[in-house]
């Protein structure tokens, strides 16, 4: 599978801030691609880039194996649907007459419309003004004109913002079955990972600027730790019986955490404690959620 | 391709009052300059030449420029609104295009205008009771008109307020009457509409040959043309 | 009141309205100057009768466009940012109205007040014959200003209540355009016209005998039925916009 995108030391300077500093971005073709990061992290700036909105401060990036410059701009942004920042409209305009604007500049014919718009399931409010659309129907409507002309490569930045929640489901399951059904590589951008985690089968986390991890999502999640935790009638008794074992235990709350344990010296773990007469209630296996695992290799908090 | 663009350029124009201005526009002088013109039929001998004075002269040095600024910002405020940059500069279509149908789209409302205007002289003519030819300097005052369109889209696609530029466009045309008043109006964009009108001196030759006429609008076309590509590919889009 | 008045200035500060502004009133300065260039004895006598007349000439022009361009700058920030559904909770939309409005006549009030001390420096300068007449230049500032202010008004409720700028400024130009126009008929029409009342409102006539090419100028009284009409239509134009502006639903 070869990479549709990709990018060496790519840095952008704005002033005296280096935003992007050194990326190195894979994406392969055929799959749904989650970039993350915090608020300010870079990823618009990143994704401007490879659209050519920006010039790169330093550094190459190449789309469908063709750098990205002027020479080449006609050729990739033709199979290229994008949704930067906020929708694009023309508000004093209706649903359908925007698209249809989109139609003629990317040279698709007008019968296309009837079919994003089922994609998007914005048939309904094609002949309202956009002005007058809701957040979650402008959202739409952009996603509809990024998916015109069945392009290769969507590029999409933020696509649930602004959703309610069936409407952020719908629109999950639409990302998803993308790959699978128009071959189309979706590269998404988000700082909510939960739902990163639903649809995107590789992922780069970015961080002021800088890479911080890129790879399979599953790679992610071997990352994080499994602990035991137990909890039983008498913790800090079970806590010295088990550092005489040498367990290091470690308590939270009113739970004892384990380190990752077979399964046969956690059964002798417990019968020992049994043993002296301490009576284990639960135990339980924790797993680091991907947003511990995102804290952790960002060191920030995911908030505003 | 370019026709694709044209095509939606006009879509986009689409439920705007874009065309109240230059319809109403040359109505005024039609009206009023004609009224003048038998007030004074005594002093004006000319016949059409004179009318032609009175209604093209205070049009071209001021109000033309600033209507035509005003259409201009508006082509502008459709894409600086809404981050719509973002979704022109992402379309697989040339820089230039961008540029040449948004100056096509004002010169074709400049040509109205003054095809308008030419239909209103002749009306206001005859019913002044007239009977000598339409003069042609609507040809060249079309051609002025349209070196202000490149001028004026240059000045919007760089300020993103609406108001400025048609501040701009007046400061222009008054700029226009100083440099015309001077002799260098062959070489200043603005005077060039007037010129073409021949406002000052209607029947007569322009003040200038019509090769530095014709060269002088194409160099600044040309200008225009080049400024716009370099600044849309070089600027990033900053879409806010 | 004050408030709200500093807030306005707050909100235009990285704007440069003044830029625009003050390019337009040095333009028509140029302009006007330019036109005193060749003076001889006799029209020196009179020069400052000669500045009275002009200047409200150029002010049908010009000052409409500037009163437009300001209105719209002021009006076009609350409609680009939407920040009138926040200030609709901070503050009654009627004082919102009027806080713009003073904050744009004092713009239109520095215009003038430039205007006037340049046309003293000018007139000093140049040689006028006299001291310059104070209470006429008092007279001036007081028309002009009384028809700016209308204008305003009027563009402003255009501004605000239209998101699309292109009305109030198309509007503008138009008016201009009629009050240059209207200044060529019989004084009596320019009084149904708003913008031909710098025309209207003027105190200096002109007599241009044809044979000998020789001009006079002559003072006129004060239009005081003009003063009132002015001021009822100002009223008028206040009132109702700021009623509509407070009811329009954001």
């Amino acid at each position: 599978m070869s990479d549709i995108i990709t990018t060496t030391g790519l840095c952008k300077q704005y002033g005296k801030v280096l935003r992007v500093k050194d990326l190195d971005l894979k994406v392969p073709e055929g799959i749904v691609y989650g970039f993350l990061g915090p608020n300010g992290a870079g990823k618009t700036t990143t994704m401007k880039m490879i659209l050519g909105l920006a010039r790169p401060t330093a550094g190459t990036i190449a789309v469908f194996g063709k750098p990205v410059g002027s020479r080449n701009r006609l050729a990739i942004l033709r199979d290229v649907g994008s949704l930067i920042e906020s929708p694009s409209y023309y508000g004093h305009l209706t649903g359908t007459e925007n698209l249809r604007i989109f139609c003629a500049l990317k040279g698709v014919p007008d019968a296309d419309i009837g079919r994003v718009l089922k994609i998007v399931r914005l048939e309904n409010q094609k002949e309202k003004k956009v002005s007058h659309y809701s957040m979650g129907m402008k959202q739409r409507l952009g996603l509809a004109c990024a998916l015109l002309g069945s392009p290769r490569l969507l590029i999409l930045d933020e696509p649930t913002n602004g959703l309610d929640p069936a409407g952020m489901q719908e629109m999950r399951e639409l990302i998803r079955s993308l790959p699978q059904q128009y071959g189309m590589t979706v590269m998404v951008s988000s700082h909510l990972l939960g739902e990163i985690d639903q649809i995107a089968e590789n992922v780069g986390i970015i961080r002021r600027g800088e890479l911080v991890f890129q790879g399979g999502l599953s790679a992610l999640h071997e990352k994080s730790r499994t602990n035991i935790a137990i909890r039983t009638q008498n913790n800090e008794a079970a806590a010295k019986t088990l550092a005489e074992q040498g367990v290091a235990c470690q308590p939270e709350e009113n739970y004892l955490l384990l380190p990752r344990l077979s399964d046969n010296e956690l059964a002798g773990h417990i019968a020992r404690l049994f043993e002296g007469n301490i009576g284990v209630v639960r135990i339980e296996e924790r797993r680091k959620s991907l947003e511990d695992i995102f804290l952790e290799l960002t060191g920030t908090a995911v908030s505003l | 391709m370019f026709l694709r663009t044209l095509r939606a350029e006009r879509m986009k124009l689409l439920h705007s009052p874009v065309w109240l201005a230059f319809l109403i526009l040359p109505v005024l002088p039609a009206f009023m300059g004609t009224f003048n013109y038998l007030q004074n039929i005594g002093i004006l001998q000319d016949q059409w030449y004179s009318l032609w004075t009175q209604h093209t002269i205070f049009n071209c040095y001021f109000f033309l420029p600033a209507t035509i600024g005003v259409y201009c910002s508006y082509l502008c405020r459709l894409e600086h609104a809404n981050h719509n940059w973002n979704a022109v500069m992402t379309a697989p279509v040339p820089v230039l295009y961008v540029y040449l149908s948004k100056l096509l789209a004002a010169a074709v409302m400049v040509c109205l205008t003054q095809a308008w205007t030419g239909v209103l002289f002749i009306i206001s003519g005859k019913l002044s009771g007239l009977t000598a030819p339409v003069p042609p300097e609507l040809l060249y005052g079309a051609i002025g008109g349209v070196v202000i369109c490149a001028v004026q889209l240059c000045i919007s696609f760089v300020i993103r307020s609406f108001a400025v530029p048609v501040g701009i466009a007046l400061i222009g045309g008054i700029s226009g009457l100083a440099a015309f008043a001077r002799g260098y109006g062959v070489w200043f964009p603005y005077s060039l509409l007037t010129m073409g009108m021949r406002a000052n001196n209607p029947g007569g030759a322009m003040p200038c040959s019509t090769e530095e006429f014709i060269l002088s609008s194409v160099l600044y076309l040309a200008v225009c043309i080049v400024f716009a590509i370099v600044w849309l590919k070089n600027r990033d889009v900053a879409a806010g | 009141m004050r408030r709200a008045l500093a807030m306005e200035f707050r909100k235009i500060r990285r704007r440069n309205v003044w830029m625009i502004v003050a390019a337009l009133i040095l333009v028509q300065l140029l302009w006007c100057l330019w036109g005193i260039r060749s003076m001889d004895d006799h029209d020196l006598t009179q020069g400052w009768m000669y500045f009275l007349y002009q200047f409200p000439l150029l002010n049908s022009i010009m000052m409409p466009v500037i009163a437009a361009v300001v209105a719209s700058r002021l009006s076009d920030i609350e409609h680009k940012g939407q920040t009138l559904k926040l200030l609709n909770t901070v503050m009654p939309a009627g004082r919102l109205f009027s806080a713009k409005f003073i904050c744009g006549a004092l713009y239109m009030l520095a215009a003038v007040l430039l205007q006037i001390i340049v046309m003293v420096a000018v007139g000093c300068l140049v040689g006028f014959a006299g001291s310059p007449p104070f209470d006429k230049f008092f007279c001036y500032f007081l028309s002009t200003t009384a028809v700016n202010l209308t204008v305003l008004i009027l563009q402003q409720v255009l501004s605000l209540l239209f998101r699309n700028q292109m009305i109030a400024l198309t509007t503008g130009i138009i008016g201009s355009f009629a009050g240059l126009f209207i200044l060529y008929f019989p004084k009596n029409l320019a009084r149904y016209l708003l913008w031909g009342y710098y025309g209207v409102l003027m105190f200096v006539g002109m007599d241009w005998d044809r044979a000998t090419r020789i001009t006079d100028f002559y003072y006129v009284p004060i239009d005081r039925t003009g003063v009132i009409t002015l001021a009822l239509v100002f009223a008028a134009i206040f009132v109702i916009g700021r009623t509509l502006f407070v009811r329009k639903e954001i």
